[in-house]
């Protein structure tokens, strides 16, 4: 089992299968940066499997794939086969616009819940954020996972600009369909250019939603990262994620893993493991996990003051988010 | 002939009675009921007294509104969802939610 410091159990591992997508948000992709890992730098198949072996072992449950987008990789079916064999719960984030070509081995794998990013339901809006003119794409593919049975999450990051006109139509999506939205606070990456006063907190949506509908609030799970509402009479529901304004780490269960291979015991921690480069010299992995847990912080990687209207972007040392999945 | 003792505790019985019973006259709560659960039940909205708890509101509901045979529903209590046997406090509103998935 792996347990902290603080007392808090380890068993959700995040794994990005590449620093790549198919999508270019700036938010997360800044600019100055196109330069992808080479191949040789990446975790191969075999890797994965390895390196997922051993935390699966010391307790982890549940294992989200993420990137970059994922899907990009054309290991995926194969890294999903491998992994589909270890007794966890299996889920991934995805920018939704190749997910039509996987579903079938998706079903047969048992993942139940797709997370599916989407920041705009307004086609200009959604180019200019992007890059790429592939809404409808995307929310074709939302409809046939919903079709298909998935559970279907939505991840919107609550854009400045653009959250104000839009969270009364993402809110109206839950009543037609079974949607779980949720709105994520904008947080701070190397390059993203995030300023405190971008943040739009949960409470200001929340506001905004309540003036619009009745809110009636559900409760939330253990290591939840979401604040969960309802408007009473919808299918759907809706959430926030208050990772700046109200932080969750004091039942945080989450550890990652980079596309090359190196631990994160946060994602705001700026120390990182080299598990990969551990593993191909032959050496146990297991000392280097346990000591990255054991030396996780309290709070916010401990690169945050409590308030976050105090936030220097410039003081925090981390990777910018592509290169590390969120 | 009654004794005294027994005159002066069926009065504090008959006293306490009264109170209680003014108590839960007192408890008026406002339901709202929607989506599937309003059209079962033919009608949005009903005022309701001395119903202590979620189970009691629950049993009552049932009984009162046959076309809610089979229809599970949850409970919101001041815009709050809960979960098992709640005690419903004086004058909450209370809202009837349909099913929906979890979140």
């Amino acid at each position: 089992m792996l347990i902290d410091q603080h007392n808090r159990i380890h068993d959700y591992l995040r794994i990005s299968l590449t620093d790549s997508c198919n999508f270019r948000c700036a938010y997360c992709m800044p600019n100055e940066e196109i330069e992808v890992l080479p191949q040789s730098r990446l975790m191969s198949t075999a890797e994965i499997d390895q390196i997922a072996g051993v935390f699966v072992e010391q307790g982890v449950k549940k294992i989200r794939l993420t990137g970059g987008e994922p899907l990009v990789r054309k290991a995926f079916p194969e890294i999903l086969d491998r992994l589909s064999k270890y007794p966890v719960e299996l889920t991934m984030t995805t920018n939704g616009i190749l997910v039509h070509k996987h579903i079938d081995q998706l079903k047969q794998v048992g993942m139940r819940t797709l997370n599916v990013s989407l920041d705009s339901l307004n086609r200009e809006t959604f180019l200019k954020l992007t890059k790429r003119d592939q809404l409808d794409q995307v929310w074709n593919n939302i409809l046939l996972l919903l079709k298909e049975g998935f559970r279907v999450k939505i991840n919107a990051v609550a854009l400045n600009g653009i959250i104000e006109k839009e969270i009364l139509d993402f809110v109206a999506l839950t009543k037609e369909y079974p949607l779980h939205v949720r709105f994520i606070e904008f947080m701070p990456f190397e390059g993203n250019h995030w300023k405190v006063d971008k943040v739009i907190t949960a409470k200001h949506m929340l506001d905004m939603v309540k003036e619009a509908y009745d809110v009636v609030k559900l409760q939330d799970e253990p290591h939840a990262t979401a604040k969960k509402y309802m408007v009473p009479g919808h299918q759907g529901t809706f959430a926030f994620i208050t990772t700046m304004s109200e932080h969750f780490c004091g039942d945080c269960n989450r550890m990652r893993l980079t596309a090359d291979g190196k631990m994160k015991n946060c994602l705001f921690g700026k120390e990182e493991m080299d598990l990969l480069g551990t593993l191909r010299q032959g050496k146990d992995i297991l000392p280097l996990i346990k000591l990255s847990v054991h030396r996780k912080h309290a709070i916010l990687g401990g690169q945050f003051t409590p308030d976050y209207q105090k936030t220097d972007a410039e003081k925090i040392q981390n990777r910018s988010m592509i290169k590390i999945g969120g | 002939m009654p004794s005294l003792t027994y005159i002066r505790i069926n009065h504090w019985v008959n006293a306490l009675s009264r109170v209680i019973n003014m108590e839960l006259i007192k408890n008026k709560i406002k339901v709202i009921a929607f989506g599937m659960v309003a059209e079962k039940m033919q009608t949005a909205e009903l005022q309701l007294e001395g119903i202590p708890s979620t189970d009691v509101l629950r049993g009552y509901l049932y009984q009162q509104y046959p076309g809610l045979e089979g229809i599970k529903f949850g409970i919101a209590i001041n815009k709050k969802l809960t979960s098992g046997n709640q005690i419903i406090p004086h004058e909450a509103e209370i809202a009837l939610l349909p099913p929906f998935s979890g979140g």
